[in-house]
């Protein structure tokens, strides 16, 4: 237990401790590890599911930006990562900064308020978004426009033009609260008095958010884009309900794409493909933002993060 | 010290982010509230107060099924990850079994990994394994999943026990169980809250999962039965409505009663590294 | 009730560091030892061999008749306050304290009563509901205590029990250790970095440095006779003056620039004789008096003094050379010219009104019995 073990380190704790660890073992290489090995396996094969497998060689992979449709997924998922991730942090950064330098209080019932978002079932996310993006009606996005005289009537969600960016919009709406929390509480930490002498020494409004709030909040930001960003790569569900990639593949994204190709295209290899695809740019992104956003001094042993799922 | 205009600035922003986050929701619950006979197809705010929509989602819509399938699922995936990643977690931490790095490692590894990636090979496994259309096909993937995050969360609850406090129990006399139930357990509580309540997040809204198994209406989750339910009464509000509050009641319930946990937990779990 | 025996006990971690270094030790039944010294001397690895959390290297050691070195910490039967006291946070101080007793399967009214008589030794007894988080230190290092000896161990171990409070409370709670530790009347050893605790709280004191034993003794032998270089320097504030120096065989010290005349019959008997010894000389700042008429001094100038009432400290400049001690720089640090010099300061321990001032020539002479002289190369005193 401590220095070089104490007296009672048994080899049966040992026994015991391989015991306790089996199930854990056994649920992982089972679910885990091994499909993950099929995946990559199924990666390089022409197969359907029931009839023969062919090899495909790298054909699944070189697809990737050959195909076109696979093409605009990933860049649709270029442009998810935008508004999944860096406009939410943008705007739940500077939401965070202006609030900093007022002391406040109460702000425990906003907190929940703009966090809700993210428990709610994204399902449901999509249903109620598919109606206020509807072209008429009731209470509308289009109806609160014309609110101000204009005459609107865009089907959002619809118009191959304005799909993906509504998607997006929904996406910023789903996770600005996720990073204004986030930031909000980096925030609470800094000290009122910086910014007060910021003031005094006669510091802009630019100069305290990007002398003092930004720097500060390096790691908040690093936590918000790695949850975003990831969150946005394996967005199945969201477009799944609201648009199912359409209209025709307007909205066609990574994960739409490996459903599609493995459960009615029966092309497994190619579904594969994706989805280890997906899975390195997952890594490889996590990796990045940690880098980028390590104050100097720290880029020693990189450690994995959490990410959270939307299955 | 603080000009009017910041204050009030301030203020102004802060309702305003409010406003737009509780629009959607409060639209929604409007609708749930319609009178599902009227076949409602636009938002009209407290146009009506009537829960027939919501008797017509559980009976009808057979929501009280696809809720009970998603408790079932919910439930047995997190007693299975609570306790086996607990305990493995543990052992890791004071029993230090051999392949504790390379567990961690895997687990790691796993719940970095997106569905996507699994999805078909699990389709094919729980095929063969017969369990296509069952309970266990959405326990055990997602259980899995959930043993992977709960080692990496509760290892790191273990270890921030005080070392101090294990060896003054040792001196005390505890032996490795009077350890684990009376010092090493209370001292993880609030982690494993934490981590049931994302677990429990994560689960009841599973979509593809379900989505790929499931073949059989009668044990569709309330994340699939709700989109099919979109499918056929897209253009009656009340009873759409009443089925999606329906299916994001539980998870909200449980958020409102602990956002504590749940919002620290989603962080820190970021900056452990 | 029992005593403890270490003999010839060593640790060494697997990457070579040699924590404890053939150390042999006798603590009565009763007894309080202290152990001190200097961070990373050796002194908590060595108690927590005792109590079973480290694992020996090399060496015996024994709880009463029983050889325990490779027993199992809880059959030692051996408690120990913590320094940051290990309260579970979770349970009150009542379940805190009655913890130990719980795991041995002792009856729920046995368990009352005994935590009770140790909360009202304690002045615990209207805390007993409450959690460590709602507690003073003052509360938690008490309750700390309650839980070591409702035990009533063998043996008491001590980890620095004072370090986490403030100053004020600290002289306060080191009587009542001292109380409850006479009451209980268990074999104890109290762990400490801080040389004033040592010496007021140890029946005995054990100072250690770098894994070695350099002396054990009751407090003010090893006030007066310092075995070693580093203990006398360690030991007493402000520290002991320590500047080499050659000893010339008719009593003729020469530090630095400055000559003493000692007796030779006040000099140890391993320097009287012929030839000249290289030593490093010794004398505490009390032991150092304004010269008069006719007495062999030192002289320099005051660069520092300190007025606190009862005394006056006066630090005077000199030519002489300090002895190196890496590790116990003092109270006072060397100025950069002065170490480039290799100039030293001596600190004298005046009387309050002895009208010293800044910029002043002093003259100095040492009291002729409380001289110390140890060996350069072994830092050991020469007798």
């Amino acid at each position: 237990m401590t220095g070089d073990g104490a007296a009672s380190d048994t080899v049966a704790d040992r026994g015991i401790g391989m015991l306790l660890i089996l199930p854990a073992v056994a649920l992982l290489a089972i679910f885990i590890i091994y499909p993950l090995v099929k995946a990559v396996g199924y990666s390089f094969l022409n197969w359907d599911g029931v009839g023969p497998k062919t090899s495909a060689g790298l054909s699944n992979y070189t697809a990737l930006w050959k195909n076109s449709v696979e093409r605009s997924a990933l860049e649709h998922a270029g442009i998810l990562i935008v508004f999944f991730a860096i406009i939410p942090t943008f705007l739940g950064l500077v939401a965070a900064a202006l609030i900093a330098r007022i002391p406040r209080k109460g702000l425990v019932v906003y907190r929940v308020i703009y966090f809700l978002p993210q428990v709610l079932v994204t399902v449901v996310v999509a249903i109620v978004w598919t109606w206020l993006l509807a072209p008429s009606g009731g209470g509308t996005v289009n109806a609160i426009i014309n609110l101000f005289g204009f005459h609107v009537h865009t089907a959002w969600l619809g118009d191959f033009s304005t799909a993906m960016i509504s998607l997006g919009l929904i996406a910023v709406w789903l996770d600005f609260g996720l990073c204004f929390v986030l930031f909000l509480s980096g925030v609470q930490r800094i000290s009122p008095s910086l910014y007060e002498a910021a003031r005094v020494d006669g510091a802009s409004l630019f100069d305290e958010f990007f002398r003092i709030t930004v720097p500060m909040l390096r790691r908040e930001i690093g936590v918000a884009l790695t949850i975003t960003t990831v969150a946005s790569l394996q967005s199945f569900t969201l477009i799944y309900a609201a648009t199912n990639g359409g209209p025709g593949n307007a909205t066609i994204v990574p994960g739409l794409l490996v459903y599609r190709d493995a459960f009615q295209l029966g092309a497994v290899g190619s579904a594969s493909a994706i989805g280890v695809a997906l899975a390195l740019l997952t890594f490889i992104f996590t990796v990045v933002i940690r880098m980028l956003l390590e104050p100097p001094g720290n880029r020693r042993r990189m450690r994995l993060r959490l990410r959270p799922r939307r299955a | 010290m603080f000009t009017r205009t910041e204050r009030y600035g301030t203020l102004f922003i802060l309702l305003a982010a409010a406003a737009i986050t509780l629009y959607p929701i409060v639209a929604l619950i409007s609708a749930a509230l319609e009178s599902v006979k009227a076949n409602v197809n636009s938002i009209n705010f407290w146009h009506s107060l009537s829960l027939s929509s919501f008797k017509y989602a559980w009976n009808a819509g057979d929501f009280s099924q696809y809720m009970v399938n998603t408790a079932i699922m919910t439930i047995g995936v997190l007693v299975i990850s609570a306790i086996v990643a607990t305990v493995a977690a543990y052992a890791i931490v004071h029993l230090r079994p051999f392949g504790s790095r390379l567990l961690f490692f895997v687990c790691v590894i796993g719940f970095m990994l997106p569905v996507e990636v699994l999805i078909t090979p699990w389709y094919y496994e729980l095929r063969s394994m017969n369990l296509l259309n069952g309970y266990w096909a959405l326990i055990l993937p997602q259980a899995a999943q959930s043993v992977a995050f709960g080692i990496f969360w509760m290892r790191s609850a273990f270890m921030a026990v005080p070392e101090s406090l294990v060896e003054a129990a040792t001196l005390d006399g505890a032996s490795r169980w009077h350890m684990f139930r009376f010092v090493l357990v209370p001292s993880v509580k609030p982690a494993l809250k934490t981590m049931s309540a994302l677990v429990f997040l994560w689960t009841w809204n599973a979509f593809l999962l379900p989505l790929v198994v499931e073949s059989n209406p009668n044990r569709y989750t309330v994340t699939i039965g709700l989109s099919t339910f979109q499918g056929a009464h897209f253009a009656n509000y009340g009873a759409l409505g009443a089925g999606a509050v329906l299916a994001a009641l539980p998870v909200v319930l449980v958020y409102l009663i602990s956002q504590r946990s749940f919002i620290s937990g989603m962080f820190a779990g970021s900056t452990v590294g | 009730m029992a005593s403890i025996t270490l003999n010839a006990v060593s640790k060494t971690y697997s990457n070579d560091v040699q924590a404890v270094d053939d150390v042999s030790l006798d603590i009565a039944d009763g007894e309080l030892m202290v152990l001190v010294g200097p961070s990373g001397c050796g002194k908590t690895t060595l108690m927590r061999m005792i109590s079973g959390l480290e694992r020996v290297t090399a060496g015996q050691i024994k709880i009463g008749d029983r050889d325990v070195t490779m027993a199992a910490p809880k059959e030692r039967d051996v408690a120990m306050v913590f320094q940051n006291y290990a309260l579970y946070p979770h349970m009150t101080v009542a379940e805190n304290i009655g913890f130990p007793l719980r795991l041995r399967g002792v009856g729920k009214r046995e368990i009352a009563t005994k935590v009770a008589a140790a909360t009202e030794i304690l002045g615990l007894s209207q805390s007993e509901s409450r959690r460590p988080p709602e507690l003073s230190g003052g509360q938690r290092q008490r309750v700390a205590m309650g839980r070591a000896i409702v035990r009533e161990p063998s043996v008491f171990l001590m980890d620095e029990p004072l370090s986490n409070l403030d100053a004020k409370l600290r002289v306060e709670m080191r009587s009542e250790i001292l109380n409850i530790q006479r009451r209980v009347g268990v074999a104890t050893v109290y762990v400490t970095h801080d040389q004033t605790e040592a010496m007021t709280m140890g029946d005995r004191v054990a100072v250690l440095e770098a894994g070695r034993l350099l002396q054990c003794d009751v407090p003010q032998t090893i006030y007066d006779e310092p075995a070693n270089v580093t203990v006398a320097a360690f030991i007493g504030s402000p520290a002991m003056n320590l500047f080499e120096g050659t000893l010339g065989a008719d009593g003729t010290l020469r530090i630095g620039e400055e000559t003493l005349t000692l007796e030779p019959a006040t000099l140890p008997s391993g320097l009287r004789g012929a030839g000249e010894h290289p030593v490093i000389f010794g004398v505490r700042p009390e032991d150092l008096r304004v010269a008069g008429e006719g007495d062999s001094f030192i002289t320099g100038t005051v660069e520092l003094v300190e007025a606190l009432g009862s005394d006056l400290l006066v630090h005077m400049d000199t030519s002489a050379r300090r002895a190196q001690l890496p590790e116990f720089g003092g109270d006072d640090e060397l100025p950069p010219e002065a170490e480039v010099s290799g100039r030293g300061r001596f600190v004298a321990r005046l009387e309050p009104r002895a009208g010293v001032r800044i910029g002043d020539t002093l003259r100095l002479t040492p009291d002729p019995a409380r001289t110390h002289f140890f060996d350069p190369a072994s830092g050991q005193k020469t007798r």
